[in-house]
């Protein structure tokens, strides 16, 4: 504080007449005067009788107090400041852990907080390695080794995905060939299919023998019995073809006899001639 | 003559009004019964107002916007942001900005560079909470790299490590998890809340591969490989490989740290007073066993 001595001297002493005083900012205190200095919580210290030597001192206080237009609580100024805030301790959170560990960070052995708070307790160190049990079970080695297998696996999918396409490539002519045959039967039968449907409704629109809407109940009747008929001519006409062919083939069949008959017959005969002929 | 007191209480009670149900208190510890309010609290209007939708409380389904097409349905699904909000990114910082950074004196290269310094020349800054893990350094301005340094980031691509690396400079690609690189990018903010430095963890899974890789300069690669892939390197980009063994800096160009560590020359477990200018260390056996392990 005796740098502020020089400053003080500026100022009227009197604290009714000297109106506002400009604030100037305070420096933080050696570590003997802490418990003197203003914004500490001890206005006893103020009541007691000042001795000679602290007289000086105690005026330049009253000036500071004078100075700090700040409103803020002495606390609070302290905070500001960076002096360790209370004395006191007497609300809850003054007694937690977080709190008088931050008071050691920030004020250091000032603040009287003992420094084995910083450290976790037995319990909280216990919590602390189950969690790394459960987050980290594996060490870097397993990890890597792990992380490595992964990628050799989907490497192997990979490369059997690829020699499946290659071995698929060398039918894959041969497939097309077959995928085109069948695309070409399936459109040439369903050209027959409509050819022979307008064949049809042709011959009902003849055998009315005008035009006709085709959403007509009659002509869709009429396409429907002329449809039958049709089938069953095919019908007649395939078991037709199918007596014809069996004919056929039994004449076929006839006919390989009787060569069959003539051929032995004139084996016969040859071997008779053969025979008269020694 | 003292009058009696009844005397004195009759002569009152002559004064006084009649006694009525209008003038007599009730009986002491009565209490008046109030009415039965219609419905749960007394038949007011549950704090919602008077009328209107509000005091209805005809509130729309979530998602439903008055006829319009939902905000949330506005969009066709983008299945390729899937885990995106989970994915750890690495801001960039340009071989040209540190270059820069080093010629304006904010970066000190005859000192190991690492997170802290890039973080506390004020010009470059992470968040740790929005999944920021650290430096990527980028190739920039790797033309006009010229500086000489042992720097450790967190992401660095072959270019980059080429231009460190020809100039006789170190690098490494380190990871710190996520409690640790809070204490890195505020240091004064860390060490002033008394904590304990903490132990850096193992990198997650799929970030280990490039951790381990020497290629990458991995701060979990065999130091052997790491040499020899900086060979390799040097005759891919076609530049002699400065000598670092004769470097008179040799100790700070290869000065690392511990894959526990991390600050410099600070061990996990420590806790750094900077009021006091004290180091405390623990002394609990089980403590140390476990800030060591």
């Amino acid at each position: 504080m005796d740098k502020f001595s020089c400053i003080t001297r500026l100022f009227p002493t009197g604290t009714s007449d000297c109106g506002r005083i400009f604030g100037f900012r305070i420096c933080r205190p050696s570590g003997s005067s802490i418990g003197s200095c203003r914004g500490v919580k001890s206005s006893s210290t103020l009541e007691e009788e000042p001795l000679p030597e602290e007289n000086n001192t105690l005026e330049e206080d009253n000036v500071q107090k004078l100075r700090d237009i700040s409103r803020l609580k002495p606390w609070h100024r302290n905070i500001a400041n960076r002096i360790v805030p209370s004395e006191e301790k007497t609300q809850p959170f003054h007694f937690t852990t977080l709190y008088n560990k931050r008071l050691f960070g920030r004020y250091g052995y000032a603040s009287g907080v003992n420094p084995s708070v910083c450290w976790p307790t037995k319990a909280q160190l216990d919590d602390k390695k189950e969690y790394e049990r459960v987050a980290y079970p594996y060490s870097i080695l397993e990890v890597a080794e792990r992380e490595k297998l992964k990628n050799e696996e989907k490497e192997c999918e990979l490369f059997e995905r690829d020699a499946k396409v290659a071995a698929n490539v060398k039918s894959m002519q041969k497939l097309k060939e077959e995928y085109l045959k069948k695309k070409e039967i399936k459109r040439q039968e369903a050209e027959a299919a409509k050819a022979f449907r307008t064949r049809l409704i042709e011959e009902v629109r003849l055998h009315f023998n005008y035009t006709v809407n085709e959403r007509e109940e009659q002509f869709k009747l009429e396409v429907k019995e002329r449809a039958k008929q049709l089938k069953e001519k095919e019908k007649k006409d395939r078991k037709l073809n199918k007596k014809e062919k069996q004919a056929l083939e039994k004449a076929a069949k006839f006919e390989r006899e009787k060569e069959k008959l003539r051929e032995a017959e004139e084996a016969k005969k040859l071997a008779e001639q053969s025979l008269k002929d020694d | 003559m003292a009058t009696r007191g009844y005397e004195k209480a009759l002569s009152m009670l002559k004064t006084l009004p009649r006694v009525g149900l209008f003038n007599i208190a009730p009986n002491p510890g009565f209490v008046k019964p109030s009415k039965r309010g219609r419905g749960q609290h007394g038949g007011d209007k549950h704090g919602a107002g008077n009328k209107g939708s509000k005091a209805r409380q005809n509130y729309m389904r979530t998602g439903y916007e008055t006829s319009l097409r939902p905000y949330y349905l506005s969009f066709t699904h983008e299945p390729y942001y899937l885990g995106h909000h989970l994915k750890r990114q690495y801001p960039p910082l340009s071989l040209g900005q540190l270059q820069l950074m080093i010629d304006t004196d904010r970066i000190n290269a005859e000192k190991p560079i690492d997170l802290v310094q890039i973080c506390n020349t004020g010009l470059y800054k992470i968040n740790p909470q929005c999944k920021h893990y650290g430096v990527h350094l980028t190739d920039e301005g790797a033309d006009s790299f010229k500086a000489k340094v042992n720097i450790e980031v967190q992401w660095a691509t072959e270019p980059v490590i080429a231009a460190v690396e020809r100039n006789g400079g170190t690098i490494t690609t380190a990871f710190f998890d996520p409690p640790s690189l809070f204490a890195l990018t505020n240091v004064k903010k860390f060490l002033e809340s008394g904590e304990p430095i903490p132990k850096r963890m193992i990198p997650p899974e799929d970030a280990i591969s490039y951790y381990t890789d020497p290629k990458m300069r991995g701060y979990l690669a065999d130091p052997d490989q790491v040499s020899w892939e900086r060979l390799v390197l040097a005759q891919k980009y076609g530049y002699s490989l400065p000598k670092i063994e004769e470097d008179p800096n040799y100790e700070m160009l290869t000065l690392r740290k511990d894959p526990r560590q991390i600050f410099y020359g600070l061990e996990p477990g420590w806790v750094v007073n900077l009021i006091d200018r004290i180091i405390l260390k623990p002394t609990d056996p089980e403590l140390q066993e476990y800030y060591k392990g």
